[in-house]
């Protein structure tokens, strides 16, 4: 059995054709590993040790949630491996703990390996669960037989105890209830919830990184500050959805009094000013009374900006959305489809999207976790997915990572948008002052006579730390 | 159209009361023989099947008081009741007055009864009074005017109905829809569709207000029903009633304690005779809980739908990327003009299932490009007309 074990699931060899268990009855029991202390967290391992060394005949199934790659193992993953692990224990007379790493072990009879012919069984089940969100390697389930491999219980419970530090505990709680406390006016004041990120693109005959555009929209952590009544949102992304509707009037009044104080609100001199916007403003904010205004403004002050609108509202509402397409099309700006992540490309169909009714100018991806470590077949449709859009037209989204904006680089993505941009802007900006300041400390010390001998040198010099701040966004 | 055949029905039934009771308003008022009457006013309800529920509560509790042919029962258009008693026997009124202060309103008004919305009438003292109030019942506007002035509903409103939906009675909200399959050369039940009306839910907590102005908070509302009604299918009443079903649920809801419970709950016979009804939205949220999902309840026997399809929506997805068992798609006059769409559908590996059949014309075209599921008013129709 152990030879034929489906991906991610593990017999020691010793265990591989030990079939002959006499029954013995445990009480179906979950213990669950605590946060708020080491010795709560420490009794399902002293139990498992206390069993490995008996003499009983036992299996002690182990999942490895903690193996997964995050952002899991999440809420549900535990919920729903403990309700398939449950199943297996009231049937095979077993307990079940959980680990404070997040793993899950059963501990049973024997009789939870002979499952019927054709049948999967609760540990096959739960390897080809977890699968797509496991690392390459390690196996995700283990099956030890005792007490023959007890030696392998204790090793685990050993380095369970070895643990350098507890993971925090898995949230089970459901999802928050939404408040009245409190209510918002859509006309409110949302200038300080405005979020604001450089989007950049990759300069092909500098090398370099240059300033291509700034997504606008409202950041929904600074409007939960202001506004503790909307921290359902923080969860939900249907709440989310809706308050970006509800506050487009706002955002396009605080962003028109933007557009009138020219010297702008996050903005250094001569920094981001005049780039396009791209602004997230959804199909309801677009199909609301202000935003012909708007867009007139909007345009007459800087270069033709773009309007976010999120695929999924167009799953939502084809009808509403091809309108506010139109709208925005009619007011001489452009749309910005964001798709989602990347891994839903193969749920989709490219082409149509790139072309079809929607026919964006702009696609918006974000970048997936998964996509550095998922396996070699989902990659290979990933990728014949993206073959198929118009990858100039892209922009890779919450590129929080060097290995996401190499992703994107490698396949040719034009744009970034993301933490790691945003970093890398960072880098730079702090290396001119640097390069600056040193030029400011020469000046001072110099003699004025080489000061005033020396304009040519200066200009040079300045020359060179452009050309270093090139040099930073290249080798990123 | 079932819905339509319904009222059409109920108002034949109440403009033969509005002439009965007329007629026997005028003979009282030209005659001088006198009677009492008790008039129920249940125009405040909301309209819909919670109003019709109310009605035959409200006919359930006078009808022991109906005391042979000393009274008699009048429906009105408007679903008021109105009792008349050739003569009221002693302590008669005191007794219905006791019956209706113990009948709730409605299922979901526990502190209201049918005594607030009592009145007695003695004719022939009140014979103009009663000819107003016939009259008003025999008109229509208030209805238009009603839906005219939906209001959108805001997140105050919608906190406020989902604490009330938390810890509700639905069962009065459940709604069926059959799928029907061609089988042969008719057509058979392939499964039953359950579903809450949201409409009616709305229209009973928060009157005035459009569910689905807003398709976020709509949505979240719907996500909040989906675990309501797993709870209620998994009650052993509703277990032992059903066969095979399909319920709307999101990704969420698939991984959700409710779900659990309910699966834990399902007998043997209906394991494989469950359909589990998804939405393109809710998968491209977030894929990968929907592949972790999906491998989760294929391996417990559920069946996946994709529902809500259209013409603009068939193009941007993959269908056969989806591992579907079932794609779910409104028939339009669009659909009509693209039928490679419903071929594309159709060789995606999913079993297509055409709804919003509300025509012959409809069921033909389905039929004719080979779909064998369906699901619409036509079939109402086809009942009505064979009853």
């Amino acid at each position: 059995m152990g030879a034929q074990a489906p991906p991610g699931l593990r017999f020691p060899a010793t265990s591989a054709d030990k079939r002959l268990w006499g029954p013995s009855v445990m009480r179906a029991e979950a213990i669950v590993g605590s946060r708020a202390g080491s010795d709560a967290v420490q009794a399902p391992q002293d139990m498992l040790r206390r069993i490995a060394r008996g003499r009983s005949a036992r299996v002690v199934v182990i999942l490895h949630l903690s193996r997964l790659r995050a952002p899991a193992p999440r809420p549900h993953h535990h919920r729903i491996a403990r309700a398939i692990l449950n199943e297996a224990a009231q049937r095979h007379g077993g307990q079940l703990f959980t680990m404070a790493n997040a793993d899950i072990v059963l501990l049973c009879e024997p009789s939870f390996l002979g499952t019927s012919a054709g049948r999967h069984s609760p540990a096959e089940m739960l390897a080809a669960l977890f699968r797509p969100d496991a690392g390459e390697g390690d196996a995700l389930v283990d099956c030890v037989l005792l007490p023959e491999d007890s030696a392998v219980v204790d090793a685990y419970v050993a380095a369970r105890l070895a643990d350098p530090a507890l993971r925090p505990a898995v949230r089970l709680g459901a999802r928050t209830p939404l408040s009245i406390a409190e209510s918002i006016s859509p006309g409110v004041d949302v200038t300080d919830m405005i979020s604001r990120r450089l989007v950049v693109r990759i300069d092909q005959g500098r090398g370099g990184l240059r300033p291509d555009g700034e997504r606008v929209g409202i950041g929904i952590e600074a409007l939960i500050r202001r506004h503790p009544s909307c921290a359902a949102a923080q969860d939900d992304p249907f709440l989310r959805q809706h308050l970006r509707g509800f506050l487009g009037s706002a955002l396009m009044q605080s962003l028109r009094r933007d557009l009138t104080a020219r010297d702008g609100l996050h903005r250094g001199p001569g920094e981001a000013s005049g780039l396009p916007w791209q602004i997230d403003l959804g199909a309801a904010g677009v199909l609301s009374d202000g935003f012909e205004p708007f867009a007139e403004e909007c345009l007459a002050q800087r270069p033709r900006s773009q309007i976010v609108l999120g695929l999924r509202e167009f799953c939502a509402d084809p009808e509403h959305f091809l309108a506010a397409c139109a709208r925005i099309r009619a007011a001489r700006m452009g749309v910005l489809l964001h798709v989602g992540p990347v891994s839903s490309l193969p749920l989709i169909q490219p082409r149509a999207l790139a072309a079809g009714a929607i026919a964006p100018d702009a696609i918006a991806l974000d970048w997936d976790n998964r996509l550095a470590t998922a396996a070699p077949s989902d990659r290979a449709v990933i990728e014949a997915a993206l073959r198929l859009l118009p990858l100039d037209r892209v922009i890779l989204s919450a590129t929080d990572s060097e290995a996401a904006m190499l992703w994107g680089a490698v396949r040719n993505m034009p744009r970034f948008e993301g933490r790691h941009v945003d970093l890398l802007l960072a880098t730079r900006k702090l290396e001119k002052r640097r390069q600056d300041d040193g030029r400011a400390r020469l000046l001072a010390q110099a003699p004025a006579e080489l000061n005033a001998a020396m304009p040519a040198a200066f200009a040079h010099a300045a020359l060179r730390t452009g050309r270093a701040a090139e040099a930073v966004g290249a080798a990123a | 159209m079932n819905a339509m055949i319904q009222t059409l029905a109920e108002v034949d039934a109440g403009l033969h009361g509005a002439r009965a009771l007329a007629t026997l308003a005028r003979d009282s008022a030209v005659t001088g023989v006198t009677r009492q009457g008790l008039f129920l006013d249940l125009t405040s309800l909301p309209r819909g099947d919670v109003r019709a529920e109310t009605v035959q509560r409200a006919r359930d509790a006078v009808e022991p008081l109906l005391d042979g042919n000393r009274a008699r029962l009048f429906e009105l258009p408007d679903a008021s009741l109105v009792v008349v008693w050739r003569s009221l026997p002693a302590g008669l009124l005191e007794r219905v007055g006791r019956v209706l202060a113990e009948t709730p309103l409605d299922r979901m008004r526990e502190t209201a009864t049918l005594a607030d919305v009592a009145s007695v009438l003695h004719l022939p003292r009140d014979a103009r009074k009663l000819a107003d109030r016939i009259e008003a019942s025999l008109l229509p506007a208030a209805e238009e005017e009603e839906h005219a002035t939906l209001a959108p509903l805001h997140l105050a409103d919608l906190a406020r109905i989902e604490r009330a939906v938390a810890h509700a009675d639905l069962i009065g909200f459940l709604r069926r829809q059959p799928i029907y399959a061609r089988v042969g050369d008719g057509f058979e039940q392939a499964w039953e569709r359950r579903a809450l009306s949201v409409d009616a839910i709305i229209g009973h907590l928060h009157p005035g207000y459009d569910a689905g102005a807003d398709p976020w908070l709509f949505r979240r509302l719907t996500r909040l029903l989906d675990t309501r009604l797993l709870s209620l299918l998994a009650t052993p009443e509703q277990l032992r009633s059903a066969r095979s079903v399909s319920i709307n649920v999101t990704v969420e809801t698939l991984l959700s304690p409710e779900f659990l419970h309910f699966d834990a709950m399902l007998p043997a016979r209906l394991r494989g005779a469950v359909v589990l009804e998804l939405d393109a939205l809710d998968i491209l949220q977030d894929p990968a809980s929907f592949s972790f999902a999906r491998a989760f309840v294929r391996g417990r026997a559920y069946r996946i739908c994709l529902r809500g399809m259209n013409d603009l929506l068939l193009p941007m997805i993959n269908l056969p990327a989806l591992e579907l068992d079932y794609v779910q798609i409104r028939h339009s006059q669009a659909l009509m003009r693209a039928p490679e769409l419903l071929e594309a559908a159709q060789a995606s590996g999913a079993a297509v299932v055409l709804s919003r059949v509300d025509s012959h014309a409809a069921l033909s075209w389905g039929q004719f490009r080979g779909v064998t599921l369906f699901r619409g008013r036509v079939f109402s129709q086809k009942r009505a007309s064979a009853a």
